[in-house]
């Protein structure tokens, strides 16, 4: 069951790491904050593998920018494979959300 | 006193304690084999080391030499590559197949998934090449019933055959090649399977309510 939870966790994760970065053009660290700020991290490692997986899978795309304290920084873009696929992931979530809400009532 | 090593960290010029740098050093060695089976893990260890320049330098003081304590402060931040999370590439499902279980030819082993009482029938038909287990149960049924040394045989079986609990249990029972592509369609079923008896168990309660709610 272990593997089962952590592959769980891991498909949410890549659902709100894709929907931040849906919202605009990020740098890495700004995603950190956020996904800090809702409790879906502890410890920030979690994220750099889970956003090379995605860009590898073509669901991401970054452009280096330069920064005025150091040097270029990583902005995260979405592609359009993985709005579709976010897309999915969303429809599929609500569905699922549903079905455990109402299963537990 | 201690001697200070000059490192570029993701880009950034640090003077590091050498104390420190063993740390740095180990830890992102500990990472850099986490992730070498992973594609792309070039880029995650360059990432972690990006990031843990930043944290560097958001520092009180970013100027000033980097010490054991914030090495340690980083990595607690970073977290290490066990509190990932198991997010390396290879599926970390055949991890908790233990290795020396790979073993190739057949295997008598007990069918608990098909069973009657200790799925011992199941697991002969299986061993046997039997397609249906119906057929072994009937022989059994008839040394129980009919010549009285069935009973014994089937305890001494049910003792003797372990039950087939891992995937690559119910390959082995069967005899069927143990790769990778089997495992993970033996997986797949065996996740059929609950959804089914989730699915079943669903219709029980149900029914049971519907039961209920007519008596009362």
């Amino acid at each position: 069951m272990v593997s089962v939870k952590a592959q769980m966790r891991k498909g949410i994760l890549e659902m709100c790491i894709l929907s931040i970065i849906e919202r605009g053009e990020i740098y890495t660290s700004d995603i950190l904050i956020k996904l800090k700020a809702a409790e879906l991290i502890v410890v920030e490692g979690t994220l750099y593998p889970l956003l090379t997986r995605l860009k590898n899978g073509g669901m991401l795309d970054y452009t280096w920018k330069e920064s005025t304290s150091g040097p270029p920084r990583k902005y995260f873009i979405i592609t359009e494979e993985g709005s579709a696929f976010l897309k999915e992931l969303k429809t599929s979530w609500k569905q699922l959300n549903k079905s455990v809400n109402k299963s537990m009532k | 006193m201690n001697d200070i090593k000059n490192i570029n960290l993701g880009g950034h010029p640090f003077a590091i304690d050498m104390n420190a740098y063993f740390a740095l050093e180990d830890y992102l060695i500990a990472i850099e084999k986490h992730f070498a089976h992973s594609s792309g893990n070039k880029e995650i260890v360059e990432d972690i080391e990006s990031r843990i320049a930043e944290i560097f330098r958001e520092r009180q003081k970013p100027l000033e030499v980097v010490v054991l304590t914030d090495v340690q402060e980083a990595i607690a931040v970073m977290g290490t590559p066990e509190e990932f999370g198991g997010e390396t590439e290879h599926d970390e499902f055949y991890d908790d197949i233990p290795k020396t279980e790979w073993v190739f030819g057949k295997k008598m082993m007990r069918d608990e998934e098909d069973s009657i009482i200790g799925g011992v029938c199941s697991g002969l038909s299986a061993y046997l090449g039997v397609e249906d287990p119906i057929w072994v149960r009937l022989g059994m049924a008839f040394l129980i019933l009919g010549m009285g040394v069935g009973f014994g045989l089937y305890i001494i079986l049910w003792i003797v055959m372990p039950a087939a609990e891992s995937p690559s249990d119910r390959l082995a029972m069967r005899g069927d090649e143990i790769n990778v592509e089997n495992i993970s369609k033996e997986m797949e079923r065996g996740m059929e399977t609950f959804t089914d008896s989730m699915n079943k168990f669903g219709e029980k309660v149900t029914e049971f309510g519907e039961k209920f709610s007519k008596k009362g």
